[in-house]
């Protein structure tokens, strides 16, 4: 059946181009083209449904009754549409920037010199086809929404809007704000580098001092030989209080509890003398295991007890800093991978989007995008008098970008050896106000009222990446009981033919994975309740978003 | 029970110019001349309006299934407004129990105006551009002589008691238990239910790419 379904789209794509073959390219134009995808553009793009009636059904309130969803507003019109009332038209996709649908061979096993080689779809196997949707792609900066969005986070404001229309330029707010970020991480790299003059020897030193022999292995050692013995006597201690003391005797104390045996310890029975015995034995083990744990934490922190003259914690500290900062290669002087080397890049992408919007360049419109919903249901006060009540819900969205997002979906045997669909979705979206108000009726035709219970998230950028290739793909499934599935499975090295009992090439492997595979992050430059003053709650960031595993089930409430 | 009602008027200068490609056009024109032509569509589309065959007094059965595999209807379930729409299923993975369903589906809409027709793709702005020797973009517009299928969409599209459910099965049919006897369950996800007019304006532009 899945086949079926996703036949028709491929064939719907060969038609058409078809069609346009016939009608006008010419030999020159027919052997340039491969007919390998479909591309798509509307413009001049409007779409509402405010005339119509739509209602919402299958959403049950907490009594089980329905909940009457009416969806009185839903439109994508050009920016500048005022909440979608002023008809503005969009375009979405151009001829040159297309959305493309199409269906392409993975690009894993096959040299760089074929053909179909493409470094996009390196994460798939020759041996596949996917079918992909992909919005529209810019290279410029300033139409791109990754450095796009940055800029404006950075810059701290929409550009073009009141009060932001200065400050850009190679040396803008948000080129110094990136900069300034960038120095403090190099500050903590140099502060490093001044500590140690070999990063791979002072990663030997920390697997040395903690191997069997080393004087942390040993410490740690003797702390786990310590937590034995105390746990040995802590089981005795507990055998001879569940097992030898009578009811009554238990009733008189709580375990760990001395037994009263006088001043001569005669005045209790045997079992109990033997009981406290056990006890005291314990509170020994005991203290003498918390001395263990003590003297681990002297000698992580004692810097007179290591080779280097920096205690052991401090290196390892210092190690995961700087793999942090400049990657997994300690070797390597030249900081090229980790969080200085993504900076600079996003550095790089600003200063470009500064530079150019500060001279003058436009960007291209964005999408209005806006629903409005009307919840009727009950509610029941608490004298348990069932009244009728309406609550809304209207999200608009303004200046809206989805460029450079895709969406993949491929067939790969599951481990019955039965197709299975596979999936990954990269969605970004940058909108430069999302506007949300729940006033509904009473703010109706008021304005002031409306904009003072508004929820206003200006700047709004986010990436959504689940799935990386057939690393680790999406998948879809629907249980026995008619619920459905979505699992997001842990990277799994075997699927691009990785050794997984080689430990060199399972470090490669999750190096490259961690390093590589695509992180979500949500930023939201400004949040604001009303119009007041006092009203501005600042930003929310949610950054480096990344699910190892995921899986969600619906259940039928 | 689909009804499709469709009426095509081809545009005159279809006509008009195989006229005079007849009489008189050299192959030079003839080859100048191309994606005059065009489909004018209106049309109107009903799905399971007045019920379907299979749950025509709006009722669907859920079924038992006995030892021998026979099945005995049990229960009726009622259909929204009384009319039961087209049911689709689709399985997406073969080892998977369940189906994802587009169910109740019925209704009509109609639209005026939808136009089908090629053309050069014309101007268009080139965000990338980046002249020789520069670092810099400047975006310009350029002219793409590639021809591109134009569907012209309807500017309105009439909708009347349009409904489906998207929803979740552990069976592609409706009421059915399994082969080893697991009941039929559903969980509806969402409804939606149109009426009235929508605008939907502009040209989606078709074309192959590389």
């Amino acid at each position: 059946m899945n086949k079926a379904l996703f036949l028709t789209p491929a064939l719907l794509a060969a038609a058409i181009s078809a069609q346009a073959d016939l009608v006008a390219l010419d030999d020159a134009s027919l052997s340039e083209t491969t007919g390998e995808g479909l591309g798509m553009a509307l413009e001049n793009f409007v779409f509402n449904v405010d005339d119509a009636v739509t209602t919402v059904t299958g959403i049950e309130s907490s009594d089980g009754s329905e909940v009457n969803v009416a969806w009185t507003e839903f439109y994508i019109m050009g920016e500048g549409s005022n909440n979608g009332t002023t008809e503005v038209a969009g375009q979405i996709g151009s001829v040159l920037h297309p959305w493309v649908l199409q269906s392409v061979r993975g690009s894993r096993g096959l040299a760089d010199t074929d053909a179909s080689y493409n470094a996009d779809y390196l994460n798939f196997g020759s041996d596949i086809a996917l079918l992909e949707l992909a919005t529209d792609q810019y290279d410029n900066p300033v139409e791109n929404i990754v450095p796009y969005s940055q800029f404006s986070l950075y810059q701290g404001c929409v550009w073009g809007q009141p009060g932001c229309t200065t400050g850009a330029g190679a040396n803008g707010v948000a080129v110094q704000k990136i900069d300034a970020e960038i120095a403090g991480y190099q500050a903590d790299r140099t502060e490093i580098d001044n500590r140690y003059t070999n990063l791979v020897q002072i990663n030997q030193t920390i697997i040395d001092d903690a191997s069997a022999t080393g004087y942390i292995g040993v410490a740690e050692q003797e702390r786990d030989d310590a937590k034995a013995v105390s746990e040995g006597s802590y089981n005795d201690m507990a055998f001879h209080y569940n097992n030898t003391l009578d009811d009554d005797e238990r009733g008189e104390i709580k375990l760990g509890q001395r037994a009263d045996c006088g001043l001569f310890n005669t005045s209790c029975s045997s079992d109990e003398r033997t009981y406290n015995a056990s006890v005291d034995q314990y509170d020994e083990d005991f203290y003498a295991y918390v001395d263990k744990i003590k003297a681990l934490t002297e000698a992580y922190n004692d810097p007179d007890r290591s080779s280097t003259g920096v205690s052991y914690i401090q290196r390892v500290r210092d190690i995961g800093r700087f793999r942090v900062l400049c990657g997994s290669d300690l070797s390597s002087s030249e900081c090229t991978a980790g969080l200085i080397a993504r900076k600079q890049e996003t550095r790089d992408g600003i200063a470009s989007v500064s530079v150019a919007l500060g001279s003058g360049v436009t960007r291209r419109g964005g999408l209005d995008i806006g629903s409005k919903f009307a919840f009727t249901l009950n509610s029941t006060d608490q004298d348990g008098n069932v009244t009728e009540r309406t609550d809304f819900l209207d999200i608009d969205m303004k200046g809206v970008y989805f460029d450079g997002s895709h969406f993949r979906l491929w067939s790969r045997p599951d481990e019955n050896g039965q197709s299975e669909l596979n999936g990954e979705l990269s969605l970004n979206l940058y909108a430069k106000e999302m506007n949300i108000n729940v006033c509904g009726e009473a703010c109706e035709g008021d304005a002031t009222l409306t904009a003072e219970s508004t929820l206003y998230l200006d700047n709004f950028a986010m990436s959504l990446n689940l799935g990386y290739g057939e690393i680790q793909p999406m998948k879809f499934g629907v249980t026995s009981d008619g619920n459905f599935e979505f699992e997001l499975v842990k990277p799994d090295a075997a699927a691009i033919g990785v050794d997984t009992s080689d430990p060199a090439a399972m470090q490669e492997f999750y190096n490259s994975y961690y390093e590589n595979a695509p992180k979500s992050f949500i930023y939201v430059g400004n949040v604001q309740v009303g119009t007041g003053a006092g009203s501005n709650l600042g930003s929310i960031t949610v950054d480096g978003l990344r699910s190892q595993y995921l899986k969600v089930t619906s259940r039928d409430i | 029970m689909l009804k499709t009602k469709l009426a095509v008027t081809l545009l005159l200068g279809a006509s008009l110019s195989a006229q005079a490609e007849m009489t008189s056009m050299a192959e030079q024109e003839m080859s100048d001349v191309s994606g005059q032509g065009g489909v004018y569509l209106s049309g109107e589309f009903a799905i399971n309006k007045d019920g379907g065959p299979l749950w025509e007094n709006g009722e669907r059965y859920r079924y038992t299934r006995d030892a021998n595999g026979n099945l005995t209807p049990v229960q009726t379930d009622a259909c929204d407004n009384g009319v039961c729409g087209l049911r689709f299923a689709i399985k997406l993975n073969e080892s998977s129990e369940g189906w994802y369903v587009l169910d109740d589906l019925s209704g009509g809409f109609a639209f005026e105006g939808l136009t089908l027709r090629t053309k050069p793709a014309g101007e268009a702005m080139n965000y990338d551009y980046m002249p020789d020797g520069s670092t810099t973009y400047e975006p310009r517009l350029e002219n793409v002589d590639d021809e591109v299928v134009v569907i012209g969409l309807p500017g309105t599209v009439s909708f009347n008691n349009f409904k489906f459910k998207y929803a979740v099965a552990n069976n592609g049919e409706y009421g059915v238990p399994l082969a080893d006897g697991t009941p039929f369950r559903q969980t509806d996800i969402i409804g939606v239910q149109l009426d009235g007019d929508i605008t939907l304006k502009g040209n989606l532009l078709l074309f192959p790419v590389d």
